[in-house]
């Protein structure tokens, strides 16, 4: 092919992509800045970062998310909510409230039909929903902390919003206290922190920057997996038999179904301390994985199977 | 002769026609469909018919506001987002099955899928839709098939000259060591695990007015350039040689259609992620009901196409409401079988 | 209109398929393209029609080919490949309308002219009753039909074909090939096939090119290029080259025996034959190592071809007359020179019952005679009821009478 010809193919094509480019970039921004406009209500900035105009006084709360709904009932609003996503099953009266679909991928059509005046994401959601909801005039407020302060601080944010600041003071201070009275008593740098191995499902367990690593580290446990590459790994059995974690927890819930029976079968596993002195604990999945008040239960439950001397039941 | 084919030509108008009407019957009746109803699960409370109605011809201030936003704007740029990326994707299956001659080939054979999912992984994973803006998993996924596409046919061309056999392989090995990386990221992924692989399933979930704007200018103008190039592709089914004996430039046709069919899927994909089965089978039925011929292949490819996955999207959404399927596995749900009886009729055929 | 070919020379990779091919075509010629497989035959026409890229000149009219779109040479050649595989369901008119694609813009729909020419297309090749059906449900001729009606449709002043007939019965064969010679005298365009059956391109082609590992072995008419030392030496066989009894062009007959370069080192045997009946006794008793002569036979008796095929000292005599006292004692001659005779069971006459009478000068010598009598004498008898006697006398002097030609070859073998 001749040179004049394959430079100006180059420059079309070059000027195509260039175009569509701009369109998105263009588009992408105009979407970007458009907000919810609502007259009255509060300004708060929500975990991301995202400065939203929340209504005075919500009537009809949506949540996306199962620690969602948690921290919403929890703080008293548990009467205004008018759909929940499917997996929202704590409290009890959360089990009767509409459904509106998962959190990965909610009903658009039922969201708005139920005309809600507010909407509580988590970062389960992906941004392009939220968006979605906010372009159809919805208020949306995201909750996504990434250590368990950031959970206290949401249900204050909540209660903020939901005009329900005593009610949530109250709880998170009770909260406060309860962690306090086990960080004061673990956090002491000579007490001898056993080696504990946690699982939320079948050979995936908790590393670094997770809640989970945070919780047995605060429970006065050395998680083995504290140093794995991501937040949630997956193990091999030469890593926990190498280990050898003196404590082994394990999860239990609605897509799990580990027994303690399979954790003692595992190749290797019978030479690991945990399973020789049969500590192999559970817990409920639901309260260490969801972003929700209960994780200070979780952190009791773990205090109290890592350092039972010093947490009788 | 003249006579002759002018009796085939009204017969193509005519069912072109019937296909055009069918697809406004679906859309109108498409739109009466979903988690709300009229038709449908009716929760948490059913629209009326009459609501729909008045709607469509704007009177919708008669009715609460929500019922104008949920079918105008939600449901309403779904459907036509369904129509376009489902006549997207069954003209990108006429041209790949017509320039490889394989039965077998799809929109997405040579690579594009596999490299669309590598830029939606890079996208979601590093959070760019949060600090970039929502399309930059739809521009990354488009940029990944179109860097993939060029990337193949580099790879592929030798001294001026693809061989289609040649492209075919390389897209498949390459396609498959973006799967590959796609699947790694997925791994390593965390939190965003999730989002890609709900992404990767498909889904017409993000469709806005933006987005069929979009859609539309890009996917219309590929069909109708492509069909232009109906003749070449009627002579490019008979072989390489036969094509060039009867004066088409198979080199330079196959690289025009290949970018075009890659921008019109690429598009498609962005949008709405990995759904298969569209691409692959629509053209298969049309072609036993109206003939090889691509003069009419196309553009009832297009339609049929259209009219196919705006209904297995429906079908997605209301079926479990308020939980959503993918719409992939309807499609696969519907294609997988049909697959099937297409292998064992060619089977039989050839004894 | 003019195709002419200079120095064209192809490579595939390393290996060189054609080289220094040249040569030049004029409007109404059939050309026969032949040569053994891998003489490349198929790569000269691929070059021609410019699928190939090859080095050197093919000029159309004095344009080379090599600055010409792909369109604007569909337009001057057509090509009919040796099979064609359609899986996709296109109607017979469909596809011959597709011949009309070279000449058709992106952007127009068929004209009338366009029908008019595939019409005419059709009716040349004799598919319009056709038209309607799906091209893989038809027989191979009719599918070899169709495609050169498509060919026809591109309005062609060069048709190429590769191996037009090689898969269809021997009435089809002639059917097409009639078909395109009518078309390249009548319709004045330039024909090259490509042909695997010698007699077939000798038939049918004015011209004939035989090539040979790429290269042009010979070239001219058909008489100058079919000959069996040409035969022999790209074929390796031997063969006779006849006259065609209708239209005396070369027919070849390839020689189904293989030749014997071993020395004769046996016993002679001296066959007195006629009538077709010598030439397998020939043939059995060369193939058992024996050296063989014979006589005397009319030279056109095909016994006499025979022997002078199988390099056989013969005796001949000139056609429809008696056998002289030269031929005669030719004969004797080289039955004394013989070890064993042999009679096979020919039709005798006045003309050559001289031969009979051979035998028994034989028996005079002591050459031992063998008599093949597989069928009545009464049959073959032509000389009014003297060959009984002299069987008879034969018999009395000690020959051997034996029914059958193995058994004559067990007796001389013992």
């Amino acid at each position: 092919m001749n040179k004049r010809k394959r430079i100006t193919k180059l420059a079309a094509i070059a000027m195509t992509c260039i175009l569509i480019l701009a369109a998105f970039i263009v588009i992408s921004y105009v979407t970007q800045f458009k907000k919810s406009e609502r007259q009255t209500g509060f300004t708060v900035i929500d975990d991301y970062g995202r400065v939203v105009t929340a209504p005075k006084n919500p009537q009809r709360i949506i949540s996306l998310a199962p620690g969602c709904t948690e921290i919403i009932f929890a703080v008293g609003l548990g009467t205004r909510v008018i759909g929940v996503d499917d997996y929202s099953n704590y409290p009890e009266a959360a089990k009767n409230i509409t459904k509106i679909g998962s959190y990965l991928n909610p009903n658009l059509e039922v969201i708005v039909s139920l005309e809600p005046d507010l909407i509580l994401a988590s970062d389960m959601t992906s941004k392009e929903y939220i968006t979605s909801l906010e372009e159809k005039k919805l208020t949306v407020f995201v909750l996504a902390p990434k250590a368990i302060q950031g959970i206290i601080r949401d249900v204050r944010l909540v209660g903020i919003i939901g005009n329900k600041t005593r009610e949530a003071d109250n709880l998170t201070n009770s909260l406060e206290q309860r962690i306090n009275a086990i960080t004061s008593k673990t956090s002491n740098s000579s007490l001898y922190r056993p080696k504990v191995y946690v699982e939320y499902y079948s050979y995936w367990t908790y590393g670094p920057g997770s809640f989970g690593n945070d919780l047995i580290s605060m429970a006065g446990g050395k998680n083995i997996s504290a140093t794995t590459a991501t937040a949630y790994s997956e193990i091999t059995n030469e890593f926990v038999v190498a280990s050898d974690p003196e404590l082994i927890v394990f999860t239990v819930g609605l897509h799990t179904s580990t027994t303690i029976k399979d954790i003692k079968s595992r190749t290797g596993w019978d030479k690991v301390g945990a399973v020789q002195n049969n500590k192999i604990y559970t817990i409920d999945d639901d309260i260490i994985s969801r972003a929700g008040p209960r994780i200070v239960d979780a952190l009791e439950q773990l205090a109290k199977l890592i350092h039972p001397d010093l947490f009788p039941s | 002769m003249k006579i002759y084919f002018e009796k085939k030509y009204l017969k193509w108008n005519l069912t072109l026609i019937g296909l055009l009407m069918t697809l406004f019957f679906t859309l109108i009746i498409t739109i009466t469909i979903g988690s709300v109803g009229p038709i449908g699960s009716g929760n948490p409370e059913r629209i009326p018919m009459q609501a729909v109605w008045d709607i469509l011809i704007g009177k919708s201030h008669l009715w609460p506001d929500p019922y104008k936003t949920i079918i105008m704007d939600i449901r309403l740029p779904r459907i036509l987002l369904a129509a376009l990326v489902g006549c997207a994707l069954a003209v990108s299956g006429v041209v790949m099955q017509g320039i490889f001659r394989n039965p077998m080939a799809d929109p997405f054979i040579i690579g594009l899928s596999s490299g669309a999912a590598v830029g939606a992984s890079i996208s979601i994973l590093m959070g760019l839709s949060i600090s970039i803006g929502i399309y930059s998993t739809p521009f990354l996924a488009f940029v990944g098939a179109g860097l993939t596409v060029f990337g193949v046919y580099i790879i592929a061309r030798s001294r001026e000259k693809v061989r289609a056999e040649t492209l075919l392989l390389t897209g498949i090995a390459i396609g498959s060591f973006l799967t590959a990386v796609t699947s790694f990221l997925m791994y390593m992924a965390n939190e965003q695990f999730r989002f890609l692989f709900f992404w990767l399933l498909g889904g017409l979930h993000k469709a806005s007015w933006n987005t069929v704007a979009i859609a539309f200018s890009l996917i219309l103008l590929g069909v109708v350039i492509i069909q232009f190039f109906a003749r070449d592709l009627n002579a490019m089914v008979l072989g390489e040689e036969p094509a060039m004996h009867l004066g088409i430039d198979t080199v330079s046709v196959k690289k025009i259609l290949i970018i075009i069919s890659s921008l019109i899927a690429g598009t498609a994909v962005a949008f709405t992620g990995i759904i298969g089965f569209v691409g692959l089978i629509t053209p298969h039925i049309m072609r036993i009901l109206v003939g090889p011929n691509h003069r009419i292949l196309l553009p009832a490819s297009a339609l049929a196409g259209a009219i196919f996955l705006i209904w297995s999207d429906t079908i997605a959404r209301t079926i479990l409401s308020p939980t959503e399927i993918p719409v992939g596995i309807i499609t696969a749900f519907c294609g997988a079988p049909f697959f099937v009886y297409l292998l064992q009729k060619s089977k039989k055929g050839k004894r | 209109m003019l195709l002419k070919i200079a120095d064209l020379s192809f490579s595939y990779q390393s290996s060189k398929i054609l080289d220094d091919i040249t040569f030049e075509v004029k409007s109404g010629v059939f050309l026969g393209v032949m040569g053994p497989n891998g003489s490349g035959k198929t790569t000269l026409l691929r070059c021609i029609s410019n699928v190939l890229s090859p080095r050197g000149t093919v000029l159309i009219n004095g344009r080379d080919t090599k600055g010409q779109s792909k369109k604007e040479i569909a337009k001057k050649i057509g090509f009919v490949p040796q099979t064609s595989n359609i899986d996709f369901e296109f109607t017979v008119s469909e596809l011959v309308l597709m011949g009309r694609t070279p000449h058709m813009g992106r952007f127009k729909s068929e004209s009338t002219y366009d029908f008019e020419i595939v019409d005419k297309a059709m009716k040349l090749t004799n598919i319009q009753h056709l038209s309607e059906r799906a091209f893989d449900e038809l027989s191979g001729g009719e599918k070899q039909r169709v495609i050169i009606a498509r060919a026809l449709a591109q309005e062609p002043k060069i048709l190429l074909l590769d191996e037009p007939t090689v898969h269809l019965d021997i009435s089809c064969q002639l059917e097409i090939l009639n078909l395109v010679k009518n078309l390249c005298e009548q319709e004045r365009i330039i024909v090259i096939s490509v042909f695997h059956d010698l007699n077939l391109a000798s038939q049918y082609s004015n011209k004939l090119i035989l090539l040979n590992r790429g290269r042009i072995f010979s070239e001219g008419f058909p008489d100058k290029v079919l000959t069996s030392e040409n035969i022999r030496s790209i074929y390796q066989i031997e063969a006779i080259i006849k006259r065609h009894p209708i239209n005396n062009v070369p027919y070849v007959i390839p020689f189904l025996y293989a030749k014997n370069d071993k020395k004769m080192k046996g016993p002679t045997v001296h066959v007195i034959c006629g009538g077709g009946s010598g030439t397998p006794a020939m043939k059995l008793l060369l193939d058992n190592g024996l050296k063989v002569t014979c006589g005397v036979l009319d030279v056109l008796d095909s016994d006499f071809e025979a022997a002078r095929n199988f390099k056989i000292p013969v005796v001949g005599e000139i056609p429809f007359s008696q056998i002289t006292n030269e031929s005669n004692k030719a004969n004797i001659d080289l039955i004394k020179k013989a070890d064993f005779v042999i009679v096979t069971d020919f039709p005798v006459g006045p003309g050559n019952l001289k031969n009979i009478e051979a035998a028994g000068v034989a028996l005079d010598f002591n050459i031992p005679v063998t008599i093949i009598e597989s069928s009545s004498v009464y049959q073959r008898d032509f000389t009014q009821r003297n060959l009984e006697e002299y069987f008879k006398r034969l018999k009395e002097k000690g020959a051997i009478f034996v029914k059958n030609l193995e058994n004559a070859l067990k007796g001389v073998l013992t």
